[in-house]
């Protein structure tokens, strides 16, 4: 009865599609259309590249030269280089590395500085996916580093390493990317005190020698980490929390 | 043009739009005539419902296919669901008309014309007018429902982006108002 109904007033309503546009409007929209010369995935990512990828690389190598230096000059690293210590030090560094791009991201959604991405078709969410994949590159050959080291005092497989030491250090890292969908920047300090707290927790809980060997694991858990970021990045809604 | 072949009785659908925004954004200017073909009836006939006459109905039409175009190009290119976009767009350009107008009651003298296609038969043309009288009277909100789901085709998800309702609450309405229209065309078919 519902759907006759329905049906009925749907054909009283219904639409001329006969009716033709005029040639008027036809002739002022193709006026009014302008064509950008846009660039394309690749020339985004090389403009990011020099924009961000190795001066963010860069400061977080010297950063970590210079914590490693000074600790050894402490004779702090013989005491406290114990695997739990290492992981909260890699969860600090990645979210002070994503702190670093706060006061950027901020002032752009601020004053809608939306000049590189009307440059492309990559729209505003796709560059903020390529930042992040640029510092995860760097950020992964620092790990890479860290964990060989590590792998030289701890008798563990590196698939093992890779496994504890890579989910906390990405989690760290992209929590505070997308706590800027729902955090407002200023507040983003406040905002990271429970995430170490959190992280800290999480360590207390890892129980290394349960975990199950293998590097096809460890894998498996860092490009399902990466996917999920660039998933929730690249989504189309406000990545900033306005004011 | 190639593109007027992806045009037929019902319109474009969405994978056809997405090729032909594509198409557009790449400065293609026949797909962009094919756009505002395919989707001019139905703002044309939306428009119509909220102005008070046929002039003012064509050029806020016009009017929102130009904003349209202009928004096209901005900020990497447009993304998302293009027909809610137009018709949200045609939903302010309607308001600030009648705001300008001071009008926000349609009369029944402004309502569009004849239905789209032609039955035989006194009693099921009568019938249609009533349904269109009737649906002019409901309340501005009802109305506005109504009319993007039966007239404009519009899907649920749809006109819950347009109007910026929940989905559930577009649901509800929209049962309310097929419920007053169909209280009052028994109560016409009494008389």
């Amino acid at each position: 009865m519902n759907r006759a109904f329905e049906k009925e007033l749907s054909r009283a309503l219904a639409t001329e599609l006969d009716t033709a546009a005029p040639k008027t409007l036809l002739r002022r929209c193709r006026a009014e259309h302008v064509v950008k010369q846009r660039s394309d995935w690749r020339d985004l990512l090389h403009c990011q590249f020099k924009l961000l990828g190795w001066k963010v690389w860069a400061l977080e190598a010297m950063a970590a030269l210079a914590l490693y230096s000074v600790g050894r000059e402490l004779a702090l690293w013989e005491k406290a280089w114990t695997l739990r210590n290492a992981l909260f030090g890699l969860s600090t560094l990645a979210m002070l590395t994503a702190l670093l791009g706060l006061p950027f991201l901020y002032r752009a959604s601020q004053y809608k500085m939306l000049e590189l991405e009307q440059a492309t078709y990559a729209g505003i969410g796709r560059p903020l996916v390529m930042r992040f994949l640029l510092l995860l590159a760097g950020e992964t050959i620092l790990l890479g580093v860290l964990v060989l080291n590590v792998r030289a005092a701890v008798p563990w497989s590196i698939g093992q390493l890779l496994a504890v030491l890579t989910v906390p250090f990405l989690a760290a890292n992209n929590e505070l990317l997308l706590l800027l969908r729902w955090v407002r920047p200023e507040w983003m300090m406040t905002g990271a005190v429970p995430l170490f707290a959190g992280q800290m927790c999480l360590l207390r809980f890892v129980q290394l020698s349960e975990l199950p060997k293998g590097l096809p694991l460890a894998a498996g858990v860092l490009v399902l980490c990466m996917v999920l970021q660039c998933i929730r990045l690249a989504a189309r809604s406000e990545y900033i929390a306005e004011g | 043009m190639i593109w007027d072949v992806l045009i037929d009785r019902k319109g474009v659908n969405r994978i056809q739009t997405e090729l032909l925004l594509r198409k557009v954004q790449s400065g293609d200017t026949g797909a962009l005539d094919t756009l505002i073909t395919a989707y001019y009836p139905q703002i044309l006939n939306y428009c119509r419902w909220h102005t008070a006459d046929e002039q003012q109905a064509q050029d806020a039409a016009q009017e929102t296919f130009l904003k349209a175009v202009r928004w096209l190009d901005s900020c990497g290119g447009f993304q998302g669901a293009f027909r809610p976009f137009l018709y949200k767009i045609a939903k302010n350009i309607c308001i600030d008309l009648n705001r300008t107008m001071e009008r926000s009651e349609i009369s029944l003298e402004s309502l569009p014309g004849e239905p789209a296609y032609q039955e035989s038969g006194f009693a099921a043309a009568e019938e249609k007018a009533n349904l269109r009288a009737l649906t002019a009277q409901l309340e501005p909100e009802q109305r506005e429902l109504v009319l993007l789901r039966f007239a404009q085709q519009l899907k649920l998800r749809e006109i819950a982006q347009i109007t910026g309702l929940p989905l559930r609450t577009v649901q509800s309405r929209l049962r309310a108002a097929l419920k007053t229209l169909k209280m009052q065309l028994e109560k016409e078919d009494w008389r």
